[in-house]
């Protein structure tokens, strides 16, 4: 544990900072450290919108913890954790398809993008996610799998409980879509800069 | 598999860069997930949750203290004094189920049962010092006539919780408003508001899980002309009053 977990520790645990923890809660714990971002990146691709991915995020590694005594080592952590964060996501895509959820919050919409858009890395994301939000949800979750992910087919039908031949067939779908329509969004560009 | 299109490569090795959170965020995050783990009980076997008494009812405290409703801000800690002491949600034969272990959350088709934790914690009311929510096994050492809150006062504390319970369903909290439900049942002798948590509880387990009907199925045969039935029916996607059951 680093000095400023300690202190992270200490400050919400409060009387017995160095109390031992149950291991598969420390485990849980160290898969949080090292996957935090990771998820955060992918869950943002599965089409949680970004004002929601913190809680999203959270959800998914609670998930994790309260699951924590069905893992077995059959797969890898990651793998697990791609399980868990594609239902969140999908459970959470649903909940706003349904009104039950604002896709934007108050501070969200308070945002300016134009600010955000600025940076380059900013605006190739958003080209991406644009280009995402295109594909049905089911060719959506296998592109950002295998390509984002970097998830082998298998490992994709495992995580998702699917065939082996759907994974190919939605992933061949999902390419030829969004190759298509990254071609459209370079004309458009492309016609709008000769415009100007 | 052939490789992917160069030009979508690279907008996402370019892209995902930036999707990736600020360390504030993995900060807080973290804070938040320490005091959620730490506050949690490691699993309890039936036997063993059965009578473990006030000991079970910290650990609830310490379970549903966890997190705020906001977001997952962590200053709480588990001995906060303003908390009212809870019960952990445990197994019941009410007829709403929390739906915690449903197939959405099996992370992969090879991993087996779903586990009996409680739902994620929710903001507890904070009833005044006439509080008149207690938990029903509290050993109370002489309970007196005196000690009993009155019919009002416990009418009003139930219609706070139910109210906090609903008001967590509005904003799409419904594992909050289960636990609450779950604190109201445990937490008063003999409840009043019992439909209006039923249905709160019912319309929660299928924003948990859509398919998780059945409770709002049961609730809208017990009490099909209520008006919270026609809420129930709405959030649960029921287009009409489910037939008589035909379990024996």
């Amino acid at each position: 544990m680093t000095d400023s977990d300690e202190h992270l520790h200490s400050q919400t645990v409060g009387s017995n900072p160095r109390r031992r923890r149950d291991p598969a809660a420390q485990w849980v714990i160290d898969a949080y450290r090292e996957h935090f971002r990771y998820t955060w990146a992918l869950v943002g691709r599965l089409g949680v919108p970004s004002s929601h991915i913190e809680d999203v995020v959270q959800e998914i590694f609670i998930v994790l913890h309260r699951r924590r005594h069905d893992f077995r080592n059959e797969s890898s952590v990651k793998t697990w954790l791609h399980g868990i964060a594609l239902r969140v996501a999908r459970r959470h895509r649903g909940r706003i398809q349904r009104g039950e959820l604002d896709p934007l919050p108050p501070d969200a919409r308070s945002k300016a993008p134009s600010i955000e858009a600025r940076v380059a890395g900013r605006a190739q994301l958003a080209r991406l996610d644009a280009l995402l939000d295109q594909l049905p949800d089911a060719q959506r979750e296998v592109f950002v799998l295998a390509e984002v992910a970097q998830l082998r087919a298998p490992e994709i039908a495992q995580v998702m409980g699917i065939k082996l031949n759907t994974v190919y067939s939605r992933l061949r779908l999902a390419r030829g879509r969004m190759k298509a329509s990254l071609e459209a969004m370079r004309s458009a560009d492309t016609e709008a800069h000769g415009a100007a | 598999m052939e490789p992917l299109d160069p030009q979508l490569r690279q907008l996402i090795d370019e892209g995902l860069p930036a999707a990736m959170p600020d360390e504030h965020a993995q900060e807080r995050g973290l804070a938040a997930f320490v005091a959620h783990v730490e506050g949690s009980p490691p699993p309890i076997p039936p036997a063993a949750g059965a009578g473990s008494g006030l000991t079970k009812l910290l650990v609830g405290v310490a379970t549903l203290g966890a997190v705020t409703t906001g977001g997952w801000a962590a200053t709480r800690t588990p001995s906060e004094p303003s908390r009212p002491v809870v019960r952990e949600p445990a197994p019941s034969a009410e007829p709403a189920p929390l739906a915690e272990g449903s197939m959405e959350e099996t992370p992969s088709p090879a991993v087996p049962a779903p586990s009996s934790q409680p739902p994620p914690p929710p903001v507890l009311p904070t009833p005044t010092a006439s509080a008149t929510a207690r938990p029903r096994n509290r050993r109370a050492s002489t309970p007196t006539e005196a000690a009993k809150p009155s019919v009002a006062d416990q009418l009003k504390a139930e219609a706070t919780l139910i109210a906090k319970a609903e008001s967590a369903l509005d904003r799409g909290k419904p594992r909050e408003a289960l636990a609450l439900c779950d604190f109201h049942r445990e937490g008063f002798d003999a409840p009043q508001l019992t439909t209006e948590r039923t249905a709160i509880a019912a319309m929660a387990a299928c924003m948990v899980d859509e398919t998780d009907t059945a409770a709002g199925e049961a609730f809208v045969r017990a009490h099909p002309k209520s008006a919270l039935a026609k809420r129930v029916r709405q959030r649960c996607g029921l287009t009409s009053t489910p037939s008589k059951s035909t379990s024996p």
